[in-house]
């Protein structure tokens, strides 16, 4: 494993993160417990959750993974960093999503409880809330980290604007930080490298991003049509999200050309959409994720996979395209 | 769970939301006792009203809060509870005002008595002159940063105090204050000069207490009528000079035919017309049975027209007004 600092902090994380979206509806917690220990084995030691996971479940599962990610952490926590996530939301009230000092507290305790920890290594927010004043967070978010309970700060799904605004707020007030970004970033949606990765590369965030393999359609086990059971493009209240995201004809002969190339080199395309990732040298950590222990294998493979200089730059080309927009997330 | 179906505010310039229509508590503990008390918070509770508004003081000091505290129970965390501090709480005059060492005492107390770790909205009761304001905003701020409050008002702050304490808040990047609480209703409309001003341009929201004045705009009281018994106006002559006067009958009455005429109750009109202000987040409206709880629940969603709210203008305008120019 590869070793790095997020951003400008003394924080050291490992170059690949664990996703752990699916712990607790898409696999189980004996499942889970076996794709951690597999991570853990070859050194990941950086984790991302978030207090709606289990993606798709609902607000009925809401927290789950969070509690399956806690009890595995027994006896163990202080070898790993540890992020998770505010904003989406936990209940029905109001004041159960958002980043509202009112929610802000409730989160921050209630996902404490579930990781089974005293304090949260990065603690994100999980997308913008355009109706709370960003004083309003920023302020809050600095009363945790004084409190102890939370280290560092970082955004994710954040416009570009937003994070400056934001950034600019703090130096203002003296108040802690973002120093992270985590977006939506693969060979398939490239917006960010517009706006967003620039701010972050000046003002010395970190960048983690995830769905590097675009939901799973750049492992190129799928087949345009009807989107294929038994994975996100099917899931719960996910699924409608990941077909907007990626299941269009274009998408898939891109993945088509991409193959081959890979193909051509003798690399799969799973493992080389990660290498891609991870060449972009603004990325700190690149946050791959599992339904089971075998997927991990290609994508814990890119660690030790230099992409070939030519073959990035004819990824770069072939994916011009998915550069135009300005999406959030 | 609660029904949601009350309109949900911005209190303010925060992220915190409010249900439009808000409880009042101060008769807890002293009108109503724990029983009575008790059927008021299920009753509003189940109505959907999520905004509870007490006081150290209310209740004989410390009545109303004990009585929250003690029925809320489970609930707390679903509801946004909000007190008050500063008010004369003894005899002897060492238990009130806004210096730090007293706000670090009341807030103690209040919690307590709440028995809750937080309190969601921390309200100056009454402007403190002996302590300068910067103390104040200060010792609010450690207690946001404690966790022991989520966020600060005022009430019975003139405008210029207002901006005195707001821009203290904001210039050292304090905890800063998203609510005022005064005194608005159809019958005391002073709040629309140079207050509501302020309030708009530096982001706090107006809690309205007496929206009824004190039960006059509930409808229960008729001209030419005996008055109802053991009701506020009735039992506190404070309240009853302050609001029964010739003025004041002739403008309830033309009201009510206003309302009625258009199939709507005085009370209705009560609640419509401040809920028709986008300063105005919650209006806090006491009750002392649960068919008031009910009735004031529902009393916000009568959409006013222009016309409308121009023609409760020329009924409300106190001839004071007309001739102070």
């Amino acid at each position: 494993m590869q070793y790095t600092q997020l951003g400008n902090t003394g924080l050291t994380v490992s170059r690949l993160a664990l996703g752990t979206m699916t712990f607790g509806y898409q696999a189980d917690e004996s499942t889970a417990a076996r794709i951690l220990g597999k991570a853990a084995d070859v050194g990941i030691t950086f984790l991302d959750t978030a207090d709606v996971y289990p993606l798709g479940g609902g607000l009925e599962r809401v927290g789950r993974t969070e509690e399956i990610v806690g009890r595995w952490l027994h006896g163990q926590r202080d070898n790993f960093i540890v992020a998770t996530k505010f904003v989406g939301a936990v209940g029905s009230r109001p004041w159960n999503q958002g980043a509202s000092r009112k929610h802000i507290h409730e989160a921050v305790n209630a996902s404490l409880t579930r990781l089974n920890t005293d304090y949260i290594d990065l603690y994100q927010l999980h997308s913008d809330d355009p109706a709370t004043p960003l004083d309003e967070t920023l302020y809050t978010l600095d009363t945790l980290i004084h409190s102890g309970k939370v280290r560092y700060i970082g955004v994710s799904n954040f416009l570009a604007y937003r994070l400056a605004l934001a950034l600019g707020r703090s130096d203002i007030h003296r108040y802690s930080r973002f120093v992270s970004v985590q977006p939506r970033y693969s060979l398939l949606f490239r917006e960010i490298e517009r706006e967003l990765l620039p701010l972050a590369q000046e003002q010395g965030l970190g960048v983690i991003p995830y769905n590097p393999l675009a939901g799973g359609l750049l492992t190129g086990k799928h087949r345009y049509g009807a989107p294929t059971e038994g994975t996100r493009f099917t899931l719960g209240t996910a699924a409608e999200r990941y077909q907007q995201r990626y299941w269009h004809e274009r998408q898939f002969e891109t993945v088509q050309t991409l193959a081959s190339l890979s193909d051509s080199v003798g690399l799969s395309l799973t493992t080389a959409a990660v290498a891609w990732v991870l060449a972009n040298p603004v990325v700190t950590s690149a946050i791959i994720g599992a339904s089971n222990p075998a997927q991990l294998d290609a994508t814990l493979a890119a660690i030790n996979t230099p992409l070939p200089f030519e073959l990035k730059q004819r990824f770069d080309e072939l994916t011009q395209e998915y550069r135009k927009g300005d999406a959030a997330r | 769970m609660p029904s949601i179906d009350i309109p949900q505010r911005r209190l303010g310039h925060s992220g915190l939301k409010v249900s439009l229509v808000g409880l009042g508590t101060n008769n807890f503990g002293s009108r109503l006792d724990l029983d009575a008390s008790r059927k008021v918070i299920h009753a509003a509770l189940d109505a959907g009203i999520t905004l509870f508004d007490t006081a150290d003081v209310y209740g004989n000091k410390g009545g109303s809060e004990s009585i929250l505290g003690k029925v809320l129970g489970e609930q707390r965390k679903h509801v946004v509870l909000a007190s008050k501090f500063g008010n004369p709480f003894d005899e002897q005059g060492k238990l009130r005002g806004a210096s730090r060492r007293y706000i670090f005492q009341a807030v103690e107390a209040s919690l307590r008595r709440l028995q809750t770790d937080w309190i969601d909205l921390y309200q100056v009761h009454r402007p403190d002159p002996d302590t300068p304001i910067e103390e104040t905003v200060e010792a609010l701020d450690n207690l946001v940063r404690q966790g022991k409050v989520r966020y600060l008002g005022l009430s019975n702050f003139a405008p210029w105090q207002i901006v005195e304490a707001q821009r203290v808040a904001r210039e050292r990047g304090l905890a800063a204050f998203i609510s005022a609480q005064d005194e608005y209703s159809l019958l005391q409309r002073k709040v629309e000069g140079e207050h509501a001003v302020v309030l708009e341009r530096y982001g706090l929201g107006l809690l309205p207490y007496f929206p009824l004045a004190s039960g006059f705009l509930s409808g229960k009281y008729q001209q030419h009528a005996a008055l109802p018994e053991n009701s506020r106006l009735t039992t506190t002559p404070r309240l009853g000079e302050r609001y029964l006067n010739e003025h004041n009958w002739a403008v309830v009455e033309q009201l009510r035919a206003f309302s009625e005429s258009r199939g709507h109750s005085l009370l209705e009109l009560a609640f419509s017309w401040l809920a028709a202000r986008p300063w105005v987040a919650s209006i806090i409206a006491g009750a002392s049975t649960v068919e008031q709880i009910a009735a004031n629940a529902t009393a916000a969603s009568w959409q006013l027209t222009t016309d409308e709210l121009l023609s409760i203008d020329q009924i409300t305008a106190a001839p004071a007004l007309w001739d102070r120019k």
